[in-house]
């Protein structure tokens, strides 16, 4: 359970950062958030394990304030991957840098093998298990970076664009490790512009701009509002674009995901 | 971490010193550091911090060296200092001097960030004509200091995510602890120079022996002004310290 209350965040002399962010997300859900450059998407999640903590009002992890609890505590619950993974690399091994968190959270040795090894298996890393991080191609360094995250099993798990500069297959693995995780009941936030990605995955979207929650809804209800995702400067799904162009505005929010589309277009030639 | 970094970051204002000649400017803060380095008694080591502090306040930066972050530090380091000097030396006397020194020699250090941007100390240097790759890299240098601060504060970010703490346990794990952090700084820092070595080769740096400048320092009257006022409190400073 995360929860906003009116929360405001200035960078010390800078712009404000965040302004008056109301926002809950449940145990178990899986949301996105999104908003172009600069719109605070990685200022608002380094709130919810408290690296940053709000210049007004209050945000609550498990009931928790985090201005009372010290991140190392919040981030036994909390796992963030941020977005550039040369940020944290650091072991000799891949292994190590996965042991890494692992240690300092002082879990047993048997789990530690354990989740070293169903997390190299899981991101197909098993080969390079002895080798330096330092020398993984970028895309497998971010998958590293995610594994090393995923590894004592957080109960909120948080992405920051963990789309960037993955293949096909591994964005479909990505999904896959989303979906295992929203059913062990525990929840994934998903920071990301890529909503061909989010479509059909992520049930809820929240829109920021400039700092202000713009929108927060079903996906297919802010699907549907053009000047939104325009105004925001996302791309809406390529199908839906599509579907548009070939018999106007369609009936959105009986779109789950690109095979409810799909059968729409297709009925259109009956 | 963050800032720190924004006493180091080079604003733009329209305040009398950054109007002058950059050259001038980057003799007047020579000046201060020579005087820094000269002053032994304790009224000659208050007056040079006076001095710094002035020109702080001409150039309207006196808000950014009181920055509480770098007051900190200077705070951590003179008292650290003042205390080693105590104990060693027993002197009262030395032991404020030795401190009060450090505080100037930083002040006077960091007031060249608030009175020059990299651009100008770039320019100064290419009219003094130095070897073109030695003012690249030294200007570079410069500039990427506020970038590698902000790239610390990104990778404690993520270590301190990972369940790192900094501030726990006995000294010899507190000093292991610093490799998460040292090991993605160093990478990170080497990665980036190299991609930058890369982006300006690959934007014809080096293809002509000399590059042209957008701009071209001229001395103006209240240049010259400002420099023989300055020279001449220099001179009348040297003297007094030194000689009297
Ligand atoms: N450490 C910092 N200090 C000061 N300002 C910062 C800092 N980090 C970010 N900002 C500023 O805060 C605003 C929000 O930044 P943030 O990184 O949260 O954006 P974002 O939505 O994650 O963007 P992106 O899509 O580029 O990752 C930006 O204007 C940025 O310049
Ligand atoms: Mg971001």
């Amino acid at each position: 359970m995360i929860e906003f209350s009116d929360v405001d965040f200035d960078y010390p002399q800078g712009q404000p950062a965040l302004r008056d962010i109301n926002l809950s997300i449940k145990t178990g859900e899986l949301v996105a958030i999104l908003g172009g450059n600069g719109a605070g998407k990685s200022t608002l999640v380094r709130h919810i394990n408290g690296l940053l903590k709000p210049t007004r009002g209050t945000v609550t992890v498990f009931g928790n304030n985090t201005r009372k609890a010290s991140v190392a505590e919040i981030s036994r619950r909390v796992g963030i991957v941020f977005q550039s993974p040369d940020h944290q690399l650091f072991a000799e091994t891949v292994e190590k840098e996965i042991d890494f968190a692992l240690r300092n959270f002082g879990t047993s040795l048997q789990f530690r093998h354990e989740r070293i090894r169903d997390v190299l298996d899981f991101f197909d890393l098993q080969k390079y298990r002895s080798s330096s991080p330092l020398k993984l191609s970028s895309g497998e360094k971010k998958r590293l970076s995610i594994a090393s995250i995923m590894a004592w099993k957080p109960d909120i798990l948080i992405l920051d664009e963990p789309t960037v500069g993955q293949d096909a297959f591994q964005q479909d693995k990505l999904k896959e490790l989303v979906g295992l995780w929203t059913d062990e009941g525990k929840t994934v936030v998903i920071v990301s512009h890529d909503l061909e990605f989010l479509w059909g995955l992520v049930p809820r979207l929240i829109i920021l701009s400039d700092g202000s929650l713009v929108a927060d809804g079903k996906t297919e209800e802010i699907l549907m509002k053009e000047e939104l995702i325009q105004g925001e400067s996302l791309h809406k799904p390529q199908l839906l674009d599509l579907a548009v162009m070939l018999r106007g505005t369609p009936p959105y929010h009986s779109f789950q995901n690109a095979s409810d589309a799909a059968k729409w277009i297709l009925k259109s030639r009956e | 971490m963050y800032r720190l970094a924004q006493t180091f970051v080079f604003r733009r204002n329209r305040s009398p010193i950054q109007r002058l000649d950059p050259r001038v400017r980057l003799l007047i803060s020579g000046q201060l550091l020579i005087l820094v380095g000269i002053s032994s008694q304790i009224h000659e080591v208050f007056l040079t911090l006076t001095g710094v502090l002035a020109l702080a306040i001409l150039a309207k930066g006196l808000r950014r060296l009181a920055n509480p972050f770098f007051m900190a530090w200077l705070i951590v380091g003179s008292t650290l200092i003042f205390s080693l000097q105590f104990l060693l030396n027993e002197s009262l006397v030395s032991a404020v001097i030795l401190s009060t020194r450090f505080i100037a020699i930083l002040l006077s250090l960091s007031i060249f960030y608030v009175i020059l941007s990299p651009d100008e100390v770039e320019q100064v240097m290419k009219s003094a004509r130095l070897p073109r790759d030695l003012v690249f890299a030294f200007s570079a240098a410069l500039r990427f200091v506020p970038v590698l601060m902000l790239d610390g504060l990104r990778i404690m970010d993520a270590q301190r995510s990972r369940g790192l703490e900094l501030d726990k346990g006995w000294p010899s794990t507190r000093i292991k602890n610093f490799i998460p952090l040292l090991v993605p700084f160093i990478v990170t820092t080497l990665v980036r120079s190299s991609e930058l070595a890369e982006a300006m080769e690959a934007r014809a740096y080096g293809a002509t022996p000399n590059r042209s400048s957008l701009e071209i320092l001229r001395l103006q009257r209240i240049d010259v002004l400002a420099l023989c006022l300055s020279f001449a409190i220099f001179s009348l400073a040297v003297e007094f310290f030194l000689f009297v």
